[in-house]
């Protein structure tokens, strides 16, 4: 049981590390989006929805040349002491670049609902750009941020394709649920494991749905002001 | 400032050369420049009113033109100035109160730390001022529409703006609260020290805050003045749109609804059920309407004649002319009229001499009642 204990300790640990790692490049991504209006807009949206439509073995391939031993950026950061080639690491970079347009769809949608009449009330009272982010634009996204990361951290938790095509299956290193579960499948004599495995990442994902639906209806109420709960009163 | 720097201006607010175009609509304003107080910016619905407050304000950028607000210079297309509105300290107050849901009051008010004593203090006297003390812990969501704009209001304050632009603010309330507010506001806006620009359609808001008005139509600032010299020499399209505002108190009222007002030691008879006794009133008369008579005529259904001096005769197009009447030797009482330019010959007016002007009662108008003919 240690083992499972293991495989899902890291796993998780692999998911959150990509989510968190992803999380500000999605919300300043989604921002430029949602606000900005430049040539090229529509290509960088088209290259951030990539790894969802391009086949995961590819992005796997693509990360192996880049971030890789012997890939440019993974000389650079070897630099400063951080590896991804067959580490932990490069199995968090996979999961966090495969949840990427699933974590700045919804944010981009919550940039896109703030009110512009709010936006100029604020730019009038002389608030700059900073500012009226974390006072309007912040809290109006919060749940769409909320939700891009449980989507994000759940397609993180079942990555699959990128990771092993990159960091392979090293057991206490890479070796994910997903990729536990497939290597089980291949013995003989493991099926209640892969049964334990399967049902641990189905409970997994549920939970943090129901986590999210959660905080997204609280954060909700919360945004429209406490007008429900008066007229209640 | 360097030799070439095009204007420096004196006054608050100067708009030059001002040209914004979008789609078929145009603004045009070659010049304006605003008083200190109160000043109403009236004229009909898409008239440009919105739009030239958002020019000011730095929300939109114009064709060409430039904008200086207290000698600063905001605006200046040709020599690619514009300074962005963040930066132009303008108090905003919007038709609606645009206050954030997700903040209390509170902190819709001081959306900016303040961090020295004397920005406290001030925060603090203008939240007294304004009668908010005890919606500060509230939400937005539970204010009424006169409270959220007083928050608004507030907000506008806080920062101490060079200029405070009112758009509207009372159109998104209800009438209750529509009327509190304008009482609010006719108390507090004079003693601001700022000057305001108070944009409406309607003239009664318009006669109860501001002393100088600004007539805007179809993206033109057509006049400026006093209340009754901009509602007086309007020229409509067929060039006889001319009208003259006097000035009286009423002094009787009779059950059948007939008021009657003093012109200082002449009346004035007209109908009216909401007026009180000892009340200010001012009166719009169309120069159309009046009559014109040598001696005052006996057994004639007109209930209204003055009696005043031909102060001036002012030929018009068209055959027609304007004889203005100075009521009761008082400059400010000029009541104009329009006759046909032969009718002068053949009554042999001359400038100086006493005449007779009669008119019905029911040519007379309230100034609150006009809005819907004027505008």
């Amino acid at each position: 049981m240690t083992d499972i204990f293991d495989i899902v300790l890291l796993t998780l640990k692999i998911a959150l590390t990509g989510v968190a790692v992803t999380l500000p490049i999605a919300i300043i991504l989604a921002y430029i989006l949602a606000k900005g209006n430049f040539a090229g807009k529509s290509l960088l949206s088209a290259l951030i929805m990539l790894p969802l439509v391009m086949p995961p073995v590819v992005t796997g391939l693509i990360l192996l040349e880049t971030f890789g031993p012997n890939g440019f950026l993974g000389r650079f950061f070897a630099i400063f002491g951080v590896e991804f080639g067959f580490r932990w690491t490069g199995a968090a970079l996979a999961a966090g670049l495969v949840a990427l347009p699933l974590i700045v769809r919804p944010i981009r949608q919550g940039f896109e609902a703030v009110d512009p009449d709010l936006e100029e009330a604020l730019e009038i009272s002389g608030l700059g750009r900073w500012r009226r982010f974390i006072l309007l634009d912040l809290p109006i996204a919060l749940p769409g941020i909320l939700a891009g990361i449980i989507l994000g951290f759940t397609k993180a938790l079942g990555e699959f394709g990128a990771t092993i095509t990159f960091v392979a299956s090293i057991p206490g290193e890479t070796q994910t649920i997903s990729l536990a579960i497939y290597s089980f499948l291949q013995q003989a004599n493991a099926s209640q494991m892969v049964l334990v495995l399967a049902s641990l990442s189905i409970g997994l994902s549920i939970f943090a749905v129901v986590i999210s639906e959660y905080l997204t209806q609280k954060i909700s109420d919360s945004l429209r002001g406490k007008r429900g709960a008066e007229n209640v009163a | 400032m360097s030799p070439n720097t095009p204007f420096i201006p004196e006054q608050s607010l100067i708009l030059k050369n001002i040209i914004f175009k979008r789609n078929d609509f145009t603004i045009n304003i070659p010049s304006f420049s605003l008083p200190l107080g109160v000043t109403a910016l009236v004229g009909s619905s898409g008239c440009g009113k919105t739009t030239i407050l958002r020019l000011i304000a730095g929300l939109e950028r114009p064709n060409s033109g430039s904008i200086a607000i207290d000698k600063k210079i905001v605006t200046d297309i040709e020599k690619n100035i514009f300074i962005p509105a963040q930066k132009r300290n303008i108090g905003y107050v919007f038709q609606t109160p645009r206050l954030l849901a997700h903040l209390n009051v509170m902190a819709n008010i001081a959306l900016k730390p303040s961090h020295s004593n004397a920005q406290k203090q001030h925060q603090e006297e203008i939240i007294e001022r304004l009668g908010i003390t005890r919606l500060l812990n509230k939400a937005t969501g539970g204010l009424s529409g006169g409270e959220a704009q007083r928050v608004a209001l507030a907000r506008a304050l806080i920062t101490k703006p060079r200029i405070l632009l009112m758009d509207e603010p009372l159109s998104a309330i209800d009438p209750k609260g529509k009327d509190e507010l304008l009482e609010f506001f006719a108390q507090i806006l004079p003693k601001l020290k700022v000057p305001i620009i108070y944009v409406t359609h309607s003239l009664e808001e318009a006669g109860r805050l501001a002393k100088d008005f600004a007539m805007m139509s179809d993206g033109k600032i057509i006049n400026t003045g006093d209340a009754p010299s901009v509602l007086s020499h309007r020229h409509g399209e067929r060039g006889d749109g001319i009208a003259s505002v006097l000035s009286g108190k009423i002094i009787k009222k009779e059950n059948d609804g007939l008021v009657t007002i003093a012109i200082g030691k002449q009346e004035v008879q007209i109908f009216g059920q909401d007026l009180e006794i000892g009340s200010n009133v001012s009166l719009h008369l169309w120069a159309r309407d009046i009559i014109l008579a040598k001696k005052t005529p006996k057994d004639i259904s007109a209930r209204n004649s003055l009696s005043g001096i031909i102060s001036e005769i002012i030929e018009l197009q068209n055959g027609l002319v304007e004889v203005r009447v100075m009521i009761e030797s008082e400059p400010d009482n000029l009541v104009s009229a329009i006759v046909m330019a032969r009718t002068i010959k053949e009554m042999q007016l001359i400038s100086a001499r006493p005449i007779t002007l009669l008119f019905k009662s029911a040519a007379v108008q309230k100034i609150n009642d006009i809005g819907n003919l004027l505008l």
